[in-house]
């Protein structure tokens, strides 16, 4: 009885979230019915409580193992263990789309509740639209894609959940990326709510910022999750592999960074409007593409989920509707927000502008990567895949202009008005912190390499890739350094904002070396070994003394034992593993990883090799700051949430006076709290 | 803003406006051709060609079949293990086609063993093979004798042949040897009626 229960609430939630999308719109957009604005907040709860219900009722069905539901017998089993039961909910196509709008939900009560300060008929336009991305997806989850759909009779078992996601990373990684993709819906519903009013002013992008900043820190933590799992669960040893969904996590995600960035400018300087707008439907519309992409089919990908055409054509047509509904009101309402005024050169909001072209090049390079198999297949000129290669080399060339800019762009004042006195200051904590990393980094290059093996491949020491890897991710971090030890000095607080920009960039910085330092220095050996033979991989020895069979809660494991010897002291013992899941023939790899701060040492095992003695290969890795590149996800994920936090986005609407004016008028920043960077004032004033 | 919004004189609508609402259309374009391909379907190599070289035992008998015994006749080869899922999906389908008249059903039990089953041992040997038949004919016995030839590939190498790219995958090799269709993955009921079946009547005189 339970599902339909369950069922029946995701119906109610469907009229609901229609009632949430139509009523406060019109209300907002008609004088005579203004009240029905004030219906938003509770539709938007009711929804919630509604789609609560459901949801609890599937894991339900989940935690009983109720394999008459459909769903529940294709993910789970009876030997599943029950954490893992849990998150099956989401490891499918219908679960993942009942955990999108339960996050859309709470993104709209959050956005009901967190607005108490806004103006009622923004909140309403806001809340309608986020309904109505809701009715789209609830009713693509009722006519097509049922999670409780009954099958009788019940069968005795079921399947199991695909090992791949018998994992603690991946329990966290679909729900953290999911909060990151739905959380872009309020940004893109403050446009839509901009496009339909016509009103955006600095006080609209003040509104929206935090909501962004939230959204955007999710993402982070999911892309940086779903990567580091990949880094231990595959065995490859990588962490990022260009696969078709990544891509469709990362293109959302450089739009989104742009989008952070724009929305400044758009508050503090009342430029960049009509950008900002489009960014902001960007971002969510790559979301929604990436939904589609992942879903339809239409990619290969090592995320394959089952597909069936008419999602394809539904999701498309979804697409299609609210992605061109927003870009044709674009059209219509960008030309009044055209920018009579463009940024000066050398001011911060050029570099601002900069680092969104920047960002949304990278993004265009990326979609094309990603759908360039299609089009070409499309225009039946053959069948094609793009890999790494093609990716790193566009990829790459375009990131080191955008880190060039990070440091000048936070150093730089806004406009110009003041460029000439600040001009010394801002050269200084520009070029020390630079020439510091440059000498910093020369030396990593040189020194930096790991102890060469005897009869192993050479490993280059570090090139001039390493040099620029590690001056860009040095200077940000002495430059951001110098920054707040100059702002420290000065009296007052500097915002949580700003202490927030200044934890993300670290991040960023922290991340570069990650990447530098991996891609530069990195060993790798692919042996055969026996018990007893040992291999020695940047100065570590491996010897391998046993291996035999575990048995697992749901698998079979091979496990092999290998003691890690540093000369001729043992430091530890890695138990790299093959598991078999019970109910199904994939073998997984669970690869051991000796972890610190400075190296990851990495073993992988192969496939038993035929022979007498026994053999097995064996994939050995030294990875010396891998650990960073998730290290720098989590600051920039902390930097996120500070900003989030800053109380000056939460102020009255009578606090947040249009900058328009002023900025028209041609007056220089000083009016505006908070906005003279603090390295350039102390370098004024002293 | 709204004030001035108002008041904005009618100014004719730059262009530039509609390039992103112009870029996403044409995005759509391409991806709804791409909703109605495949990208699993990889074209083989060997469509056209003369099916691969090889010699192989029959299970259950002391006869051998060879690429030779192809010719005179249509026939389907399907590549499929007992530890296969997706064979087990697809083996209804086979069990119809092994009704049709004139079809000679070729099944290629391909690494039947796999290398962690064999734990170092020679695939080829005779402890190896015993255990695989009788595994392979208990399969069959279970889910319907689909197969009127069903062969061994114990080390894989007929299937590496064929350019085996995952299980199951299934073949049309035509009268003259040559091999016609390719099929990855389970066979569906739309492959067969919409792919399939027209090709075999084509090929069937």
């Amino acid at each position: 009885m339970w599902p339909e229960v369950g069922h029946l609430a995701l119906i109610m939630a469907a009229w609901v979230a229609l009632a949430q999308a139509v009523l406060p719109l019109w209300g907002s957009l008609s004088a005579r019915r203004a009240g029905w604005q004030t219906l938003a907040r509770p539709l938007a709860v009711l929804q919630l409580l509604l789609i609560v219900l459901a949801f609890g009722v599937l894991w339900h069905a989940f935690y009983v193992h109720d394999f008459s539901v459909k769903y529940v017998a294709n993910h789970s089993n009876t030997l599943l263990p029950t954490p893992y039961r849990l998150s099956a909910i989401w490891a499918g196509h219908e679960g993942s789309l009942v955990l999108w709008v339960l996050m859309l939900a709470l993104w709209s009560v959050a956005v009901a509740t967190f607005s108490k300060r806004l103006p009622q008929g923004l909140v309403a336009q806001v809340l309608g639209v986020m309904g109505a991305v809701s009715v789209g997806f609830l009713a693509f989850i009722l006519t097509l894609s049922n999670p409780f759909a009954r099958q009788f009779p019940a069968p005795a078992e079921g399947r199991d959940l695909t090992p791949l996601l018998q994992d603690p990373g991946l329990v966290i990684h679909p729900p953290m990326l999911y909060m990151g993709y739905v959380g872009l819906s309020v940004a893109f519903a403050f446009a839509m709510a901009a496009l339909l009013s016509g009103r955006l002013d600095a006080a609209w992008a003040r509104w929206a910022r935090p909501w962004t900043v939230s959204a955007w820190g999710f993402l982070t933590l999911g892309i940086a999750l779903g990567s580091w799992w990949a880094y231990y669960e595959l065995g490859w040893g990588g962490w990022w592999f260009w696969d078709p969904v990544e891509n469709a996590s990362l293109m959302p995600w450089l739009v989104a960074t742009a989008l952070i960035h724009s929305l400044m400018v758009t508050d503090k300087r009342g430029q960049f409007k009509a950008w900002t707008v489009l960014l902001a439907i960007g971002a969510f519309s790559l979301s929604l593409l990436g939904t589609f992409l992942v879903r339809s089919g239409v990619l290969t990908s090592v995320h394959a989920f089952a597909t069936d055409p008419s999602r394809g054509v539904f999701i498309l047509l979804f697409l299609l509707v609210v992605v061109g509904v927003s870009l044709a009101l674009f059209a219509w309402r960008a030309p009044q927000w055209a920018n009579a005024s463009q940024p000066v050169a050398g001011s911060r909001e050029s570099f601002l502008l900069l680092n969104s072209v920047l960002l949304v090049v990278a993004m265009g390079a990326v979609l094309l990567g990603t759908l360039y198999p299609l089009i070409i297949d499309a225009l039946n000129l053959g069948k094609l895949s793009v890999g790494p290669p093609y990716f790193d080399r566009v990829f790459v060339p375009l990131m080191v202009p955008l880190l060039l800019a990070m440091v000048p762009g936070t150093v730089v004042p806004w406009h110009v008005a003041r460029w000439h006195v600040a001009r010394w200051a801002a050269l200084r904590s520009v070029l020390v912190p630079g020439g510091l990393a440059l000498l910093a980094a020369s030396a990593w290059a040189t020194w930096g390499a790991a102890p060469q093996d005897s009869g192993a491949s050479v490993t280059t020491p570090g090139g001039w890739l390493t040099v620029m890897g590690g001056t860009l991710g040095g200077w940000i971090i002495l430059s951001g350094t110098w920054q707040i030890v100059q702002r420290l000095r000065l009296a007052g607080s500097p915002g949580l904002a700003w202490w927030g920009m200044q934890v993300a960039h670290f991040g960023v910085a922290v991340m570069v070396l990650g990447i530098t330092g991996v891609k530069s220095f990195q060993v790798e050996r692919d042996v055969r070994l026996g018990l007893g033979d040992s291999v020695t991989v940047a100065g570590v020895r491996y010897q391998l003394s046993s291996v035999n069979n575990q048995l697992g809660p749901n698998y079979l494991a091979l496990r092999a034992q290998m003691q890690v010897f540093e000369g001729e002291r043992q430091v530890g013992t890695l138990l790299p593993e093959k598991r078999r899941y019970v109910s199904s023939a994939m073998p997984m790899t669970e690869a051991a990883i000796d972890r610190n701060l400075w190296r990851d040492r990495y073993v992988s095992l192969g496939e038993p090799l035929a022979g007498e003695p026994p053999q097995w290969s064996f994939r050995v890795y030294h990875k010396p700051f891998v650990s960073w590149i998730w290290l720098g996800a989590v600051f920039m994920v902390l930097g996120g949430g500070l900003a989030a936090l800053d109380r000056r986005y939460r102020q009255a609407p009578s606090f947040a006076r249009s900058l328009d004016t002023q900025a028209r008028m041609g007056l220089g920043v000083s009016g505006v709290r908070g906005a003279v960077p603090a390295g350039v004032a102390q370098g004024v004033s002293s | 803003m709204s004030a001035l919004s108002a008041n904005a004189p009618a100014r004719r609508m730059p262009r530039w406006v509609f390039v992103p609402l112009a870029l996403f259309l044409g995005m759509v374009v391409f991806l709804a051709v791409g909703l109605n391909r495949n990208p699993q379907e990889i074209p083989s190599p060997l469509i056209g060609q003369s099916a691969p070289a090889f010699r192989l035992p029959v299970v259950g008998s002391t006869d051998v079949f060879s690429d030779a015994q192809f010719k005179g006749q249509l026939t389907l080869v399907n590549l499929w293990a007992t530890w296969c899922v997706g064979c087990k999906e697809e083996h209804p389908i086979l069990m119809a086609l092994s009704r049709q008249p004139g079809l000679q059903m070729v099944g290629l039990n391909y690494k039947e063993l796999q290398t962690s089953e064999l734990s170092g041992q020679d695939p080829l040997s005779s402890e190896a093979v015993e255990k695989a038949t009788a595994r392979s004919q208990a399969w069959l016995q279970k889910h319907g004798q689909a197969f009127g030839v069903n062969l061994l590939d114990m080390d894989g190498r007929v299937g590496m042949d064929f350019g085996v790219y995952g299980l199951p995958e299934t073949y049309l090799i035509d009268r003259e040897g040559v091999v016609r269709f390719k099929h990855a993955g389970a066979l569906t009921p739309e492959v067969l009626q919409q792919k399939l079946l027209p090709l075999m009547r084509r090929l069937q005189p």
